[in-house]
């Protein structure tokens, strides 16, 4: 009641200065854009079905009443089948399908995250601090991703197999810390251009410092096409995953992703499809949701765009 | 002289090009700016007005010379020092919405100088700064949670003056501030720039290439031509005498309101295009379009000499 004739009694300009208080307090760029992104349909549409498919794929393993490793010798290769459990069929292994999928998930998901999120940080940083310092350092710093790039992946990674020892850690490292160069080269061409706008040369003026300057100013005007990278970069990470796990310096049995279930089940294509189609079909729909969500994070740190 | 303000001696900016030779855009000007005094700077295209702004607000570097902001200077400063000093001197762009970081809303870009040059401010502090100055560059509070481009050019512009006067700066250098804005426009931004002027106790750079704009805003005007400064004096003595052929040149140039007065203009139009700031003419820079110029133009840098009280012209032979 208190509070009801106190609002009441509230005068105009007493509402303006509240108004002003929210407005002074300044939302910020992040604040504005999961606002904005949270209107956007297809990704909120996206982000659920992702987080069903993360939640799979962390919790369906233990609720599964097959272990991802057990053999079921009657049923080797056979197909999806709702009457035994074996929703998405067995493996040509006789494992089932469904919980090995689920299980791929986890590897395949944790790639993209931590290999893209590994090459987001370095090569945006360094990037922008190369382009914003312009110059003999910039020359130095690309100089050396020049010659990181022409070091050969394969040799790079069994060079980090030798010396540490096969580890998953190890592989989101590695691939991560050979995605960053793109990443680092793209944003550095952008800063370059943003350098030179007057904004920069505003903030200059304004006393700000060099380091602020790329991170308040630099940075958040090369989110657009980092955005659109890094929905490119997720399905490669995972495809880059499959592809170690196929020579064998990857993910090692039983362990498994969606990689090597694709690559396993292209081999039996023609006998069992089902092998291939589903962990496909996931990898598909992860990427799709991952495009829409990237496009509308795009759109929605964009505040021109709305 | 104990109310200078700003002193800048013997500037000199050149771009270095490949195979050693380099552009001129600012080559040996020197000129006081008292507190409280408005200085205009006029010039064509590519005379190095925006250059000398930028070399004042120590935004470009200096190939020779000096600049002396009370008593200190300034081009030799470290960059924390220099910092210290940015709170007193600020400076509007010329391009409104692309000053302004896109990304900012109004708030932020206000505050940011505050943040940046005076981190001691509490929030609340730094928020009443902002909405106070706001409200005297004409904007309602409502404008300081949107984007620069939900307003207009005149409007970006008013933000862009908060944000140089939000730190209370003594000099505000103005590049060509309405020169992107339509007419009507032009005078409200002007007249806004003038009364702060006043309640700020603010001492102007204002740098156009419209005469009649540096009429209205100045003090005392600059005339530049290819980097070097032809005349520097009192505005009426300037643009109703002037005494060198480039300024006669530069005010017949502009269209008069009234065409009868079209006819009889003073001298004839210049001829010819600028001179490339690469290669500039010896001598005097401007005989190659002077209708005056003689032998000793090609042989002589004129200095730039006083003529009449508060009066300076660098040429052979003032009108």
């Amino acid at each position: 009641m208190a509070g009801l004739t106190r609002g009441c009694a509230m005068s105009e300009s007493d509402v303006a200065v509240q108004e002003l208080a929210k407005a002074g307090g300044g939302r910020s760029l992040w604040q504005d854009a999961w606002r904005r992104l949270f209107r956007n349909r297809a990704a909120v549409a996206s982000m659920a079905v992702l987080t069903l498919i993360t939640l799979a794929s962390v919790f369906g393993p233990l609720l599964s009443p097959h272990p991802v490793d057990k053999i079921y010798w009657d049923l080797i290769g056979s197909p999806p089948d709702w009457q035994n459990g074996f929703y998405f069929g067995a493996d040509a292994n006789g494992r089932d399908l469904l919980v090995r999928t689920l299980y791929g998930g986890r590897i395949s998901l944790l790639v993209g995250l931590v290999a893209t999120l590994v090459a987001l940080l370095v090569g945006v940083s360094y990037g922008a601090i190369s382009g914003y310092v312009g110059g003999r350092i910039d020359n130095l710093m690309m100089r050396f991703v020049d010659i990181l790039y022409a070091i050969p992946f394969m040799f790079f990674v069994i060079l980090l197999m030798v010396f540490f020892g096969r580890n998953i850690i190890l592989i989101f490292l590695a691939i991560g810390g050979v995605e960053w160069l793109d990443m680092a080269r793209i944003v550095r061409g952008q800063t370059l251009s943003l350098r030179e706008k007057e904004f920069v040369e505003a903030a200059v003026a304004s006393g700000v410092r060099g380091a602020a300057i790329v991170r308040r100013h630099v940075i958040p005007n090369t989110l657009g096409p980092v955005m659109v990278y890094m929905t490119l970069l997720v399905p490669k990470v995972i495809l880059v995953e499959s592809f170690l796990s196929f020579l064998g310096l990857g993910v090692q049995e039983p362990m498994t992703s969606w990689g090597v279930l694709i690559s396993e089940g292209a081999r039996q294509m023609e006998e069992a499809p089902w092998m291939m189609a589903f962990p496909a079909a996931i990898l598909g729909v992860t990427l799709l949701c991952l495009n829409f969500i990237g496009d509308g994070l795009r759109d929605a740190l964009d505040p021109r765009d709305r | 002289m104990s109310d200078q303000l700003l002193a800048v001696r013997h500037l000199r900016v050149l771009f270095p090009l490949k195979g050693g030779q380099s552009v001129h855009a600012v080559d040996d000007v020197s000129f006081g700016l008292r507190d409280r005094e408005s200085l205009g700077i006029v010039g064509e295209s590519g005379c190095g007005k925006s250059t000398l702004a930028r070399a004042v607000m120590n935004l470009q570097a200096l190939t020779s010379g000096q600049i002396i902001w009370r008593g200190v200077f300034i081009d030799t400063l470290k960059r924390r020092e220099l910092r210290d000093r940015r709170r007193e001197f600020q400076m509007i762009f010329q391009d409104p919405l692309a000053s302004l970081d896109p990304r900012m809303t109004v708030a932020k870009l206000v505050a940011e100088p505050l943040r940046a040059l005076r981190p001691n401010l509490r929030t609340e502090e730094v928020r009443s700064m902002v909405n106070s100055i706001i409200d005297r560059v004409g904007l309602d509070v409502s404008a300081l949670d949107r984007y620069p481009h939900e307003f207009s050019g005149g409007q970006c512009q008013r933000i862009s003056i908060a944000r140089a006067l939000v730190v209370e700066p003594k000099l505000l250098v103005c590049d060509e501030p309405v020169s992107a804005l339509d007419v009507s426009v032009q005078a409200q931004i002007l007249n806004l720039l003038k009364e702060l002027q006043e309640s700020c106790d603010l001492s102007l750079i204002f740098i156009s290439h419209d005469l009649s704009v540096v009429r209205h805003m100045s003090d005392r005007v600059m005339v530049l031509y290819l980097g070097k400064i032809m005349e520097l004096g009192d505005r009426d003595r300037l643009l109703n005498n002037p005494r060198h052929p480039y300024t006669r040149a530069l005010i017949n140039s502009a269209p008069a309101p009234d065409p009868n007065k079209e006819r009889d203009r003073l001298a004839p139009l210049l001829e010819g295009e600028v001179p490339s700031p690469i290669n500039p003419p010896s001598g005097c820079v401007f005989r190659t379009r002077c209708p005056k110029a003689a032998e000793r133009c090609a042989k002589d840098v004129p200095d730039l000499r006083p003529i009449g009280p508060g009066q300076n012209v660098a040429c052979h032979f003032p009108e």
